[in-house]
């Protein structure tokens, strides 16, 4: 198992690994959620709000890096 | 700090108004009126603001603003958290020079968290970018020393310029350090590997701060809609105070910090939607309420009915409280007596006021836009019926022909007080006027050759220190060069404050960490224990860094000099090099900035303090313009003004550090001490003014600002005179000493007759073409054309 330590995804010549791919696809998603539930008023009322869209774009994050990359 | 005002009601009935403000004002006059036979008393101080009232002396200034204050220990408390977080990781990862990366936090945190990712941000996408100019840069020099002094000469020219005629300012000076002392170091080791491995590091060594303060900051920084909260209700405070005591210190510091360093605040509460729509449009009203609430406090006229200043106060008060519990302040008018000695217009204007209030916070957008449209048409209806009489009477007391009558109910600043709390407790706000924009280009970057100078003065000091350095091979001094850019300013006399605020800082981290070394880091045997080492060492740095403008810089020196001994490697580290290496190469820069610095062009600080008013009246004269019921809504415009005032005397304070050959004639420095006032005064004068037509008086505000521009350069060339004239003065008082021993130097008068031929030579002139001002204001507007003179 020890190559699927080594960088993932060739782009512009350069090897990018992918938990970095997950973790900005994480953070990119939950500030789309967030914009969608500030339209739909729910942000507002929200407890813990901080908390909540950190855990979120951990939980888009690692489902990206389970389902796409497979670990 | 405490000001004297019984005096000014006495002498100068006609600004009776303006009165706690002028009390300055009075004294700079007489001594500036009295002129010889006060001078010499004025003169040792120097630009201590004793001329104008007891001030503290620097020592006492230096424990007041190690003072608490709200907010501070949070702060503070918070960047030592995360430097010690930052040193933890750096040990973990193995990232080289944990020092520097600890030093960007405290450098680079300011209590608005949405700020401070920002910053972070900018960097992480910022930092590749600069990794590939210098790649770039590297590769141009082709690894010859020459080439590489030449592209550090370039490259921190065209910075240096760029910062100090752009609004860039210190950025432009931190990226010329970067790329100069990235240089430096491939002069060192001119091979491609150690290059991009040195490059990838330096990446590695600004990135994990950035990525640790953006996640710190998400979890435990200060939210912008807080921060602004407190700032208002400090606002409301030093009010009340001023109000209640007399005391006006704390609500001038406030007054000067102006209003734009929060716009970007409520820009962010209102783009990220911290808050709902209708709450962000509350929060931008309460910022530039404040302001004018405080503005109008402040032009209260001393004469005021002692209980209507009670109830105001009280006002204030409960609305700082009912701020404090979360919730929004009181309608003004339930709690608003009659007035005692007008008839009376609160009662008159209280029902539509509550009708709004009541509705208010339930309405959505559009509903309030529309209210607020009507709103200022309405206000006038509800004066007119009841108060005719007192309107006539206020028209009158506006102009302040006959303080005794200006004691009625609508006295324009009291009537702006009431309406700044009526806006706090969610009535519409008039319609915005936006202060004017600074333009990003300074107007005159091609043609004022000061930023040239500056550029080229700052570029030779730094080449100079990289010679000595690489002629002694001595690497651990390199601080040397890193001093000529960070301690380079405007002009002389910020630059030695700034070299000494460097020196003392450096001294008390050295101390700091040299005495951790020999009694806490031999029994440190864990990442931890260096971490709460860390942590306490820079609590001491971040709570001075944390403070006023004026002694900041010095703890970024502790916190830096302190991890710089401690942080060593990989672990704890008992080296004394770097305190020595870094100690010596402070000592050298300074040097050698000092000298640059009064030697060629010197920069006299009185030609920045002029620039500064010449732009406070221009910006007065564009309120002047203004028709009168738009006047009392630019808020912002007003207090752009007091922030560049306030400026302007922050400057002229430290003229005690210029070498004597800069400073000006002790009449001249209390003229200027006296515009300060004068300008203030005229600014809640003409804010407050109802007067349909001051355009003359813009007109007449134009032409002193063009006059204080046109002297600033006068002065600058007489500086060029004076400096090169001066030499022995400068061997006898080293620069960072000199503010300290001067008010022992026995042969003072010698040097003030000195000085005086300059000023003398060029007043004269000046003054003879001098024709009085006529029309509104214009006691102020002369005592001002005196001081342009």
């Amino acid at each position: 198992m020890l190559d699927s330590m080594s960088p993932e995804l060739p782009f512009y010549g350069a090897y990018f690994p992918s938990w970095l791919i997950s973790a900005t696809l994480g953070i990119l998603g939950s500030v789309l959620v967030r914009s969608l539930l500030i339209r739909l008023g729910v942000d507002q009322g929200m407890p813990l709000r901080t908390l909540v869209y950190i855990a979120l774009a951990c939980s888009i994050a690692l489902a990206i890096s389970a389902k796409v990359f497979g670990r | 700090m405490v000001k004297t005002v019984t005096l000014a009601p006495l002498s100068d009935p006609p600004v009776v108004s303006l009165a706690a403000q002028s009390a300055p004002t009075t004294a700079s006059q007489s001594a500036s009126s009295s002129g010889p036979s006060s001078a010499p008393t004025a003169a040792p101080r120097s630009a201590q603001p004793s001329v104008l009232s007891p001030a503290p002396s620097r020592w006492h200034q230096v424990l007041e603003d190690l003072q608490p204050f709200s907010g501070r220990a949070g702060l503070t408390w918070r960047i030592a958290l995360l430097c010690a977080l930052v040193t933890g990781a750096a040990m973990l990862f193995e990232i080289p020079e944990a020092a520097i990366s600890c030093y960007l936090i405290i450098f680079l945190m300011k209590p608005d968290a949405v700020a401070n990712i920002g910053t972070g941000i900018g960097f992480l996408l910022l930092l590749p970018g600069l990794i590939a100019l210098l790649a770039w840069i590297i590769n141009l020099t082709q690894g010859s020393t020459l080439h590489i002094m030449l592209a550090i000469v370039i490259s921190s020219g065209l910075l240096l310029y760029l910062g100090a005629a752009t609004q860039l300012g210190e950025q432009g000076s931190v990226m010329a350090l970067i790329i100069a002392f990235v240089l430096t170091l491939i002069v060192k080791a001119p091979f491609g590997d150690a290059a991009s491995f040195a490059l990838r590091e330096a990446w590695a060594m600004a990135a994990l701060p950035m990525l640790l303060m953006i996640g710190f900051n998400l979890l435990l920084g200060f939210s912008p809609v807080r921060l602004l909260r407190d700032q208002l209700r400090a606002r409301l405070a030093a009010a009340a105070e001023a109000l209640e005591t007399g005391d006006r210190a704390e609500l001038r510091e406030l007054l000067r910090e102006g209003n734009a360093p929060f716009e970007p605040q409520v820009l962010a509460t209102r783009l990220l939607r911290l808050v709902p729509r209708a709450d962000a449009r509350q929060i931008a009203a309460d910022l530039r309420a404040g302001y004018a609430l405080m503005l109008a406090v402040s032009a209260l006229p001393d004469a005021l009915d002692p209980a209507r200043r009670a109830r105001l106060a009280e006002q204030i008060r409960a609305a700082h409280a009912a701020l404090g519990q979360g919730k929004a302040p009181a309608p003004v008018s339930a709690q608003a007596p009659a007035p005692v000695s007008a008839p009376a217009p609160a009662p008159a204007r209280s029902p539509p006021r509550t009708r709004l209030i009541a509705q208010g916070p339930l309405e959505d957008a559009d509903a309030r836009a529309d209210k607020a449209d009507v709103d200022p048409t309405e206000g006038v209806a509800w004066d007119e019926p009841a108060e005719g009489a007192a309107r006539a009477d206020s028209a009158e007391a506006a102009t302040w022909a006959d303080p005794g009558e200006a004691a009625t109910w609508a006295d324009p600043a009291e009537r702006a007080a009431w309406d700044a709390l009526n806006v706090l407790a969610g009535a519409p706000e008039a319609e915005v006027v936006p202060a004017p924009k600074t333009p990003f280009v300074a107007p005159d970057a091609l043609s004022n050759p000061a930023y040239i100078r500056f550029a080229l003065k700052t570029t030779a000091a730094a080449v100079i220190c990289f010679l000595i350095y690489t002629a002694i091979d001595w690497q651990g001094i390199h601080t040397a060069m890193v001093t000529c850019y960070v301690a380079a300013l405007g002009t002389t006399g910020e630059t030695v404050h700034k070299l000494a605020l460097r020196i003392i800082g450096c001294l008390i981290g050295a101390a700091i960490g040299v005495a951790a070394i020999f009694w806490v880091i031999p029994h440190i045997d864990g990442i931890g224990a260096l971490m709460a080492l860390v942590f306490f060492g820079c609590l001491v740095g971040a709570w001075v860094s944390t403070g006023p403008e004026r002694l900041s810089y010095a703890g970024v020196q502790v916190a830096l000099a302190f991890l710089l001994t401690v942080l060593q490697g990989f672990g704890p580290s008992v080296s004394l090099d770097t305190a020595q290496g870094r100690i010596v190469g402070i000592l050298l820069g300074n040097l050698v900035v000092y000298l640059i610095f009064t030697r060629l062009w010197p920069a006299p600080i009185v030609g920045e303090a002029r620039a500064l008013f010449a732009r406070a009246l221009s910006g007065l004269a564009g309120m002047a313009r203004l028709a009168p019921a738009r006047r009392l809504n630019a808020v912002s415009s007003a207090a752009a003004i007091e922030a560049l005032v306030g400026k302007g005397e922050e400057v002229l304070r430290l003229l005690p550090f210029e070498p004597r050959a800069l400073r000006p004639t002790p009449a001249s420095e209390a003229a200027l001490h006296g515009a300060v006032a004068e300008i203030e005064a005229l600014n809640r004068a003409i804010w407050l003014s109802p007067d349909p037509d001051l355009r003359q008086t813009a007109e007449q505000l134009d032409y002193l600002a063009e006059r204080f521009d046109g002297a600033a350069e006068a002065s600058a060339l007489d500086a060029d005179h004076a400096g090169s004239g001066f030499g022995s003065g400068a061997g006898s008082s080293p620069g960072p000493d000199a503010g300290s021993s001067l008010s022992s130097s026995p042969n003072r008068g010698a040097d003030c007759s000195l000085n005086l031929s300059p000023g003398a030579a060029s007043s004269p002139t000046l003054h003879t073409d001098l024709a009085p001002f006529v029309g509104p204001f214009s006691r102020q507007l002369n005592q001002l054309q005196r001081a342009a003179g």
